[in-house]
């Protein structure tokens, strides 16, 4: 579904990103991890239309989407779901969640959507008018992945979804995921947290200060003892 | 380079170009300096408030200076060394701004090198500029322009005492108010509440209070029951009314411009405050009166220098002059001012004796100064006769305007006492 | 300097009359000062749009009000045109100018830095100032042309304090253009976009709204209610005058700032605010003071409650 070939974003001089190439089939759970500042934030920034490429192709569903803007590549079904979770705090959990069904025109289509994902979250149904700003974290990452689901995606990409969760709510995140998983959905996820990153995923890619350097079939990596050296604590 | 500084880069050109551009534009209404004065010509300079605020008062006077200039270079110019010679008139516009002023008055004095600069109207922009000027003669200790100027508007009391190079065809507001006080008292009076309304930043509508009503009302010991003031920018005046009204007003001093006027009194008008006399001074000839502020300025009544009604033929003519070059059917004194303002120039050059070469031009400026200040028994085109006093301001008559039926009416001369 | 300093009392009168009028007069300039006071919140709406969105100073929104102002001029003095279609004309001209601000100020610089377009809008501001001054001088031998107003001279009357039909009509447009506002923004899907934007441009980019074109219409937006105070300003003065552009721009900051920058109720609260400050600082004490007593209060108000009047603390981003 998701086609990367050499992809370069820079800020000014500085390259954060210099030739990445990867793929994500439909079906698929693809991962990326890296340490802080790999340039896997920058990756997806890129391949959403929030920040320019310096270079690369990319195709989405037989979509050259190199050149096009943001708001454009959304409405293709390419629906990021951005680090921070960036959420309006002014508006309710359901002004929230109606937002991510912007760019669609079905009404009964977004009105059934919505009631899917209160029945995914039923925390969320329970505040629904409440204003987003006032929800715990946990809650308010469920909000951001339910508002990605309204904009009924093809390809989900989740960025660092567990970050700065207590470790409880980082399993909740994951077990959310598993069950995207479960229903078919194409996920490219972005993660700090490798270990879960990778028992979630069916492939995976591993970036260090802007390249591949690892990339496979997530249950190998998670055998390879440099990867577990480096990024599972592992001895 | 990247996006970001291209962008900055841009957004620089763009700012510069705009800027560019409305420099050039500013400059583009008024004409092109001259680097040197031609052997053909006498170079006189023209500075006044010909857009933005002071349009009322700088377009009649510079259009006054023309009609002037133009009847003068017709006949061939003056008679100087031996032969006539044409007048250059350069026009500048100061907008009222004492920051364009100022520049203006040193590059006509030392690019366009001019005989003589008259000019301006707003006090505040005439002091500025004289600031330049040398201020006492032969002082070899200052190094101020030594350029002969002089202004037929800037009603500013003492306003010439900037400098000895300064002359201004204006009138004595001091006297001129004085004499309409007690002429309104003696037809109208007695007066119970004498009040006073001020812009409070303009200079000449301050000065006017301080000098000309306030010392007037102490030589009758009364004391002004309500004073209120306002900017000449303002569009709110029901305050003002309000007490002014209430403070029970049957003489009311207007010192203040058109501008301030005209809202005033629409104002004076909605809250039913109706003075039985209103003075107000030279800052109300403007057909905006009548224009802008119809019955509510009906009954204003201020002093002028020339009024189109004088019997002089010339008179008449002027106003037919200016009527065919602006479509205008009422002639504000300051017209008249310019008019009489450039032959009073002419004559002092005439009398100068002077060469009018690139080498004699610091010698000539200070004869025509002398001329200028020597002014005795000249006989106006209007019909009555200036002398030059002590302080380089010209003194002459004062007449009454009364605004009636929408018309600036001529309302008192000294020969004729009141005319209704 | 006056007579009596800071105080201006009226000694003239009787101790009971004096009271009497005192109460009046401080009732009917506060009641003035509100109805005024709405075509500066309409003025420093047009700000609060710009800057809520974009988060800056659009420097040149003082050129929507003059045009706004001359247009309508135009219609009501010189065309005759009714009330009505007068304040279409001048919303029209008025957002015409904002394109022109989107296209030229802010579109080609929105990469920069986010100064770059606020210095464009001051040049933009600058530039057309003084060409319109020169155009102006060029066709008008004035310093202000007159503006028709078919409401002067009327008013109800509630006892002695008296209600100026052309500032209650003032109100009434202001009011009217505020209701839709908030419909527009609270009930529409443009609204949505627009919040979204306003407090991140990147929600909008990945919610699929194609922020380029909300922002566009932003600036028509923020033009049109510019250019309907312009009308508003004008006809209540019964002038138009080519100054207008610059004291609205300063009344229009100063009621944001007062209100609570970046919030529409804030602008709402800010311009009647500075309305009833104007009116009663030139009241109760000196009129030579009075910009020095407002600057004074706006200055207490930001120390007091530095969010303004009626602006929210700065809420933690999530």
């Amino acid at each position: 579904m998701l086609d990367v070939t050499n992809l370069t974003v820079s800020y000014g001089a500085i390259s954060a990103v210099r030739n990445v190439s990867l793929t994500v089939k439909a079906g698929e759970v693809v991962t990326l991890i890296g340490a802080n500042g790999a340039g896997k934030t920058s990756i997806v920034k890129a391949l959403s239309g929030l920040v320019p490429k310096a270079s690369g192709a990319t195709k989405f569903r037989d979509t050259d989407i190199s050149s096009l803007p943001a708001h454009e590549i959304t409405r293709l079904g390419l629906v990021h779901v951005p680090e921070g979770r960036k959420l309006v705090p002014s508006m309710s959990v359901e002004e929230n969640l109606i937002c991510g069904a912007y760019c669609r025109t079905d009404k009964q289509g977004i009105a059934d959507d919505l009631d899917a994902v209160m029945a995914r979250f039923p925390r969320l149904r329970e505040r629904r008018h409440q204003l987003a700003g006032t929800m715990s974290g946990g809650e308010r990452q469920m909000l951001a992945i339910g508002r990605g689901l309204m904009a009924k995606p093809e390809l989900l990409i989740l960025d660092e979804p567990s970050l700065g969760l207590a470790p409880l709510l980082v399993e909740e995140v994951f077990n959310i995921i598993a069950g995207l998983k479960q229903e078919g959905k194409t996920i490219l996820l972005i993660e700090q947290n490798a270990l879960e990153a990778l028992n979630s995923s069916d492939r995976a890619y591993v970036l260090r200060v802007g390249e591949v350097v690892m990339s496979g079939q997530s249950d190998k990596l998670a055998e390879d003892p440099e990867l577990r050296r480096a990024y599972l604590g592992v001895n | 380079m990247s996006k970001r500084q291209k962008a900055e880069f841009q957004a620089i050109k763009a700012f510069g170009l705009a800027g560019a551009l409305a420099v050039t534009l500013s400059s583009a209404a008024t004409s092109p300096a001259r680097a040197f004065q031609d052997e053909g010509t006498i170079i006189l300079c023209s500075i006044e408030p010909l857009s933005g605020i002071g349009t009322s008062f700088g377009q009649p006077n510079y259009l006054g200076k023309v009609i002037a200039v133009d009847e003068i270079n017709a006949e061939g110019g003056i008679e100087v060394d031996g032969k006539k010679m044409k007048i250059k008139l350069i026009s500048e516009d100061d907008q009222a701004k004492p920051d364009q002023g100022v520049p203006l008055f040193r590059k006509c004095a030392e690019s366009d090198n001019a005989l003589v600069i008259t000019g301006t109207q707003y006090s505040r922009v005439t002091e500025s500029m004289w600031g330049l000027l040398q201020k006492k003669l032969d002082d070899p200790k200052d190094g101020g322009l030594q350029v002969p100027s002089m202004s037929f508007l800037s009603m500013k009391a003492g306003v010439t005492g900037v400098s000895e190079w300064a002359f201004r065809n204006a009138g004595d507001e001091p006297a001129q108010h004085e004499l309409a006080i007690k002429l309104m008292e003696e037809r109208y009076g007695p007066f119970k509440n004498y009040s006073g309304a001020v812009e409070a930043n303009e200079g000449h509508s301050v000065a006017a209070w301080k000098a000309a009503y306030t010392p007037a009302l102490d030589r009758r010991n009364i004391k002004a029951t309500e004073y209120v003031e306002w900017y000449e920018t303002d569009r709110d005046f029901s305050v003002q009314i309000r007490k002014l009204k209430r403070a029970n007003t049957d003489f009311f001093i207007l010192s203040s411009h058109l501008q301030a006027n005209v809202g005033a009194m629409l104002e004076a008008q909605r809250q039913g405050f109706k003075p039985k006399t209103i003075i107000s001074h030279i800052g109300s000839d403007a057909a905006e009166m009548v224009e802008l502020g119809k019955q509510s300025t009906e009954g204003i009544v201020f002093p002028t220098a020339i009024h189109m009604a004088f019997p002089a033929p010339k008179v008449k003519w002027l106003a037919d002059e200016y009527k065919k070059r602006t479509k205008e059917t009422y002639m504000p004194q300051f017209v008249g001012l310019g008019y009489e303002g450039i032959m009073i120039v002419k004559e002092a050059i005439v009398k100068a004796g002077i060469k009018n070469r690139p080498e004699t031009l610091a010698a000539d400026r200070r004869k025509v100064r002398d001329q200028l200040a020597a002014i005795r028994d000249y006989k106006s085109f209007a019909g009555m006769t200036l002398n030059m006093n002590a302080n380089r301001d010209i003194v002459r008559p004062v007449y009454l305007v009364k605004i009636t039926g929408g018309d600036f009416k001529l309302y008192w001369t000294p020969e004729k006492g009141f005319l209704f | 300097m006056p007579p009596d300093a800071l105080l201006s009392p009226t000694p003239h009168m009787r101790g009971v009359d004096q009271m009497y009028f005192f109460a009046l007069d401080l009732t009917q300039t506060t009641i003035d000062g509100l109805l005024f006071g709405s075509t500066y919140a309409l003025v420093a709406i047009g700000f609060t749009l710009i800057w809520g969105l974009l988060r800056i100073l659009n420097l040149a929104h003082g050129v929507t009000v003059m045009v706004g102002m001359f247009a309508g001029m135009l219609s009501a003095s010189i065309l005759g045109l009714p009330f009505y279609v007068g304040i279409l004309i001048a919303m029209s001209s008025g957002a015409f100018i904002g394109f022109l601000i989107d296209r030229i100020c802010y579109r080609p610089l929105r990469n920069a830095h986010e100064l770059v377009p606020m210095i464009a809008t001051l040049g933009f501001w600058i530039l057309i100032e003084e060409v319109f001054i020169k155009i102006y001088s060029h066709f008008w031998f004035r310093d202000y042309v007159p503006f028709a107003n078919p409401f002067d001279g009327i008013g109800i009357d509630i006892g002695e304090i008296r209600l100026r039909t052309d500032y209650l009509v003032t109100l009434a447009v202001a009011a009217l253009l505020v209701v839709a506002l908030y419909f527009l923004i609270y009930r529409t899907r443009l609204g949505l976009a627009m919040r979204m934007i306003a407090e991140d441009h990147d929600i909008g980019n990945l919610m699929g709204v194609p922020v380029g074109k909300v922002l566009t219409i932003a600036f028509l937006l923020s033009a049109a209610y510019g250019g309907a105070a312009g009308y508003l300003l004008g006809m209540t003065a019964n002038l138009a005058g080519p100054y207008a552009g610059s004291q609205a721009v300063v009344k229009g900051l100063f009621s944001m700032i007062l209100g609570g920058a970046g919030s529409i109720p804030g602008a709402i609260v800010g311009g009647l605010t500075l309305g009833v400050l104007e009116l009663q600082s030139s009241f109760l004490f000196s009129f030579a003071y009075r910009d020095a007593i407002v600057m004074l209060a706006l200055f207490i108000v930001l120390i007091v409650r530095p969010q303004g009047l009626a602006g929210k603390r700065m809420a933690d981003r999530i």
